[in-house]
């Protein structure tokens, strides 16, 4: 903030100042905690969020637009760290939105396909919808419990487990299914650190306080209860990556519930 | 407008209820549970705890919204993505009006396949009943871009025809796979006693199928052999075959949904 004209500063203070609610709270703390978006990208971030406010815009949606810009700007993850597997979660519902809209399939039917291979090889024309299909859009977040291993031999496949453990929403409340795949992602395409413009206006997300480490860390929920009490939940890496098809999935992918 | 609880939402008037709506489908209101969630996922789960009238005045307020988007002209295309998995989430009877966007697409959609995509999938889902001339008007208009949506939409309620339609289309490689899907799907779907006229239905067009296609149909088949035509016994003759489709031109049966717990709940 220091490097930003007083003004910029002091509409950017007084909009924070608003952030109360817990939510607009957390951002609020994220930002001030932020280490691993470069100080330049960081500087023009909060100049164009001071120039929006300034327009008239306001709140953690003004803050989330504005973040649009600034997507993927996180470090680069050194090819000798960089994780050959991948691993992420999403909703059921959010999976089936992208087999909708690549396949043509309609959404009855995704969702069948989709639950017709849970935890199994699928057919070869089941694997080709997949492997078309975006694994996510605009910024995927993933993760991965070791350079050669995916998620499945570390965290217990609960949904609310999952979830606390990858510091999501509480799933155990809203009680969505979700399913998680692991896919290889190519070596083409680039890997990044995750920042606050990643996350917009997410509240769940945590930045990695360790500005040296090469990728992001889960933050666990520690207070929400958990089907594996015993499991020791500690942080995963976190990485984010452009919008890639399913060309590198590795089967069975898991519907957890 | 300010993020409102269930119990508020449960005390909303129509018009708010609209207005809540609106802003919630351009991700303007609620949490995600996870980063990337379309915004129809937060209405969903909202919808699911609320009382009753409310409930019935978010699938008004969603039709409302509908009946913008022809005239519209310039929405948000994920906030109208998110309005048509609503919309088909909840079942709203909106499939004719989807349907003239088709036949006459506005000029913000033209362009955005993958979004043309969904309000296709959408129409199939809605199951609008005698829309057979529709698709073949969207194959006609389009070629191989959406037909894998066009057959899943004639395969809703005249299975022999979707299939009889087949060796006509234009089809790309992605298309012959998940037509190959939905005919497994429907297949599937059936009791073993009633898929034997879809199975002689459909292994009557392979010949005509082009080589992609053919392969995905024939996949299909294979995981439901029939009995008397495993063991070698001779097809029933072509004259046979027609007879039986002509006796069941509009069978009517439902696209090959599986019927166990769904995995996102369907509106009743």
């Amino acid at each position: 903030m220091a490097g930003l004209p007083a003004t910029a500063r002091g509409c950017i203070h007084a909009e924070f100042a608003g952030w109360r609610s817990v939510d607009p709270a957390q951002v609020k703390a994220n930002i001030a905690s932020e280490c691993a978006l470069s100080l330049p990208a960081f500087a023009a971030l909060l100049a164009e969020f001071g120039a929006a406010i300034s327009e008239g815009k306001t709140g953690v949606d003004a803050w989330d637009v504005v973040c649009r810009n600034y997507k993927l700007r996180g470090a680069e993850i050194d090819g000798s760290v960089r994780p050959l597997r991948a691993a992420r979660v999403m909703t059921v519902e959010t999976y089936v939105t992208l087999l909708v809209r690549t396949t043509g399939l309609p959404r009855d039917a995704a969702i069948d396909l989709l639950e017709a291979s849970d935890g199994k090889v699928p057919p070869e024309d089941d694997v080709a919808l997949f492997q078309a299909t975006s694994l996510g859009r605009y910024v995927i977040w993933a993760t991965t419990d070791a350079l050669d291993r995916d998620i499945h031999g570390s965290v217990p496949l609960a949904a609310r487990c999952l979830c606390v453990t990858l510091g999501l929403g509480d799933i155990a409340e809203l009680g969505d299914p979700l399913v998680c795949v692991s896919y290889r992602p190519g070596s083409t395409v680039e890997m990044r650190r995750p920042t606050v413009a990643d996350a917009g206006k997410y509240p769940y997300y945590r930045p990695h306080p360790d500005a040296a480490d090469a990728f992001g860390r889960t933050a666990p929920h520690a207070c929400r209860p958990c089907d594996y009490p015993d499991h020791d939940h500690i942080g995963q890496i976190e990485f984010v990556h452009r919008e890639i098809t399913g060309e590198g999935l590795v089967f069975p992918y898991r519907i957890l519930r | 407008m300010n993020d409102p609880t269930t119990q508020d939402l449960n005390l909303l008037d129509e018009a708010q209820i609209g207005a809540w709506l609106r802003e919630a489908l351009h991700g303007r209101l609620g949490t995600p549970l996870t980063r990337d969630e379309p915004a129809h996922e937060r209405v969903l789960r909202t919808e699911r705890r609320l009382e009753r009238a409310a409930r019935a005045a978010i699938r008004r307020a969603s039709e409302a919204l509908a009946r913008e988007l022809p005239a519209a002209s310039a929405p948000d295309l994920d906030y109208v993505e998110s309005l048509l998995h609503l919309l088909d989430a909840l079942r709203r009877p909106v499939a004719p009006m989807l349907m003239q966007m088709a036949r006459d697409w506005p000029a913000w959609i033209r362009g955005h396949e993958e979004l043309q995509r969904v309000l296709l999938a959408t129409i199939v889902d809605l199951q609008e009943a005698d829309s057979r001339a529709f698709w073949l008007e969207i194959v006609g208009n389009h070629g191989a871009t959406f037909s894998a949506t066009a057959f899943a939409g004639i395969l809703l309620h005249a299975p022999e025809a979707a299939l009889a339609a087949l060796p006509t289309w234009p089809v790309n490689a992605l298309a012959s796979r998940a037509i190959g899907v939905l005919l497994g799907q429907k297949l599937g779907a059936m009791a073993p006693g009633q898929r034997r006229e879809l199975i002689v239905a459909a292994r009557d067009v392979l010949d005509g199928c082009a080589a992609p296609l053919r392969g995905a149909l024939e996949r299909a088949l294979a995981r439901y052999p029939e009995p008397s035509m495993a063991s070698g016994r001779a097809r029933p003759p072509a004259s046979f075959r027609a007879a039986l489709r002509s006796r069941f031109p509009e069978s009517g049966r439902s696209l090959g949904t599986v019927q166990s717990p769904r995995l996102v709940p369907v509106a009743a």
